[in-house]
């Protein structure tokens, strides 16, 4: 999980450092109960927590949380996948394949035990000072969870009316969840449009084929876009070159640097 | 020593802080959770600034909520490394 900003520019360092001080608050620690678990298929699993105490976390969506995994003192950074208007809990896309540290910790906890977490963590987040003309967020597996939060952020809480366009890479339909979700938005908010693209599809899949670079590379890309990128750092790497060979100011590029 | 390590030197705190640039993604955990002894540079890394001006507690909480495992702290006194945990 986890992002920095693309950013070599003078002038894009001073947005920059702008930005991390506005978002970077210091991180408190947090004591919540395991609610709710969502099983989707064999990769991801959402995990619902109630917050106990703090009762109450702001955050921005794309934020993250650093949860205590064991007594060793060992953490693991998870984004927030859930809406930041509700702030009395936190919602969390874990990829389970890796079967680390973290996703064994998750795995056994029983509903109402407590887990402690800092939070809140980052500063992938829509950057509100640049007036974009539009918002392109990117992302690849779990990569897609900040940007969950973000389009519901944008769509419901503050009424965003410029086009947003979101993609998902992912190897397998097997693999998508949300996607009724993102349908339904896609249908409620028309400038909102969701592009799942698969490396691997099956038979018969409609949509796009291939690497999320691959749909950069074709389709038509918004006006005056911010770039929102979260994924592997290859991911990154690769999606950025895309984007500065078709035009696109190396500025106008975030990202969450996932590993 | 690995040269990706940016190490400063120092007389009275406990923990010498070090971080792999190699490893840093840019999260800037380490600069909320220990202001005083991690900033970010000019390309977005995390490096040290100060040895001295956070405690210890501080210190070894920016390394464990690293999510690129980019810190290691080191007991200056005994030489051992604080963080990360040997397995």
């Amino acid at each position: 999980m986890v992002w920095k900003e693309l950013d070599r520019q003078a002038c894009c360092k001073k947005v920059l450092t702008n930005l991390y001080k506005k978002h970077m608050t210091k991180p408190q620690e947090y004591t919540a109960i395991f609610e709710n678990k969502e099983i989707y298929n064999e990769k991801f699993e959402h995990y619902h927590f109630e917050l106990k105490k703090p009762f109450q976390l702001d955050f921005k969506a794309g934020q993250f949380v650093s949860v205590l995994v064991n007594e060793q003192g060992m953490r693991r950074a998870y984004s927030i996948c859930s809406d930041p208007d509700i702030n009395h809990g936190i919602e969390i896309l874990l990829d389970i394949a890796p079967q680390g540290i973290g996703v064994k910790y998750f795995q056994n906890l029983k509903f109402g035990d407590e887990i402690k977490f800092l939070a809140p963590m980052g500063r992938f987040v829509i950057n509100d000072e640049v007036n974009h003309k539009s918002l392109t967020l990117i992302g690849t597996g779990s990569g897609i969870a900040p940007l969950h939060s973000m389009v519901v952020d944008q769509l419901k809480n503050k009424n965003d009316k410029r086009p947003i366009v979101l993609y998902w890479g992912l190897r397998h339909a097997r693999h998508l969840v949300w996607q009724d979700e993102f349908t339904r938005w896609s249908k409620k908010f028309t400038n909102f449009s969701f592009h799942p693209t698969l490396s691997k599809p099956e038979k018969g899949w409609p949509l796009c084929r291939g690497r999320v670079t691959d749909c950069l590379s074709v389709h038509d890309l918004l006006e005056s876009a911010g770039y929102y990128l979260c994924g592997s750092r290859a991911m990154i790497e690769d999606c950025k070159k895309i984007l500065l060979e078709r035009g696109v100011s190396e500025k106008n590029i975030y990202h969450e640097q996932f590993f | 020593m690995n040269n990706n390590h940016n190490k400063t030197n120092s007389k009275n705190s406990n923990y010498l802080v070090e971080v792999d640039r190699s490893k840093c993604i840019g999260a800037a955990t380490c600069v909320a959770l220990a202001p005083k002894t991690f900033k970010l540079d000019q390309d977005q890394i995390a490096e040290v600034i100060s040895q001295e001006n956070d405690n210890n507690q501080d210190k070894l909480l920016a390394a464990q909520s690293c999510p690129s495992s980019a810190i290691r702290l080191i007991d200056r006194r005994t030489k051992k490394v604080v963080w990360p945990k040997s397995s």
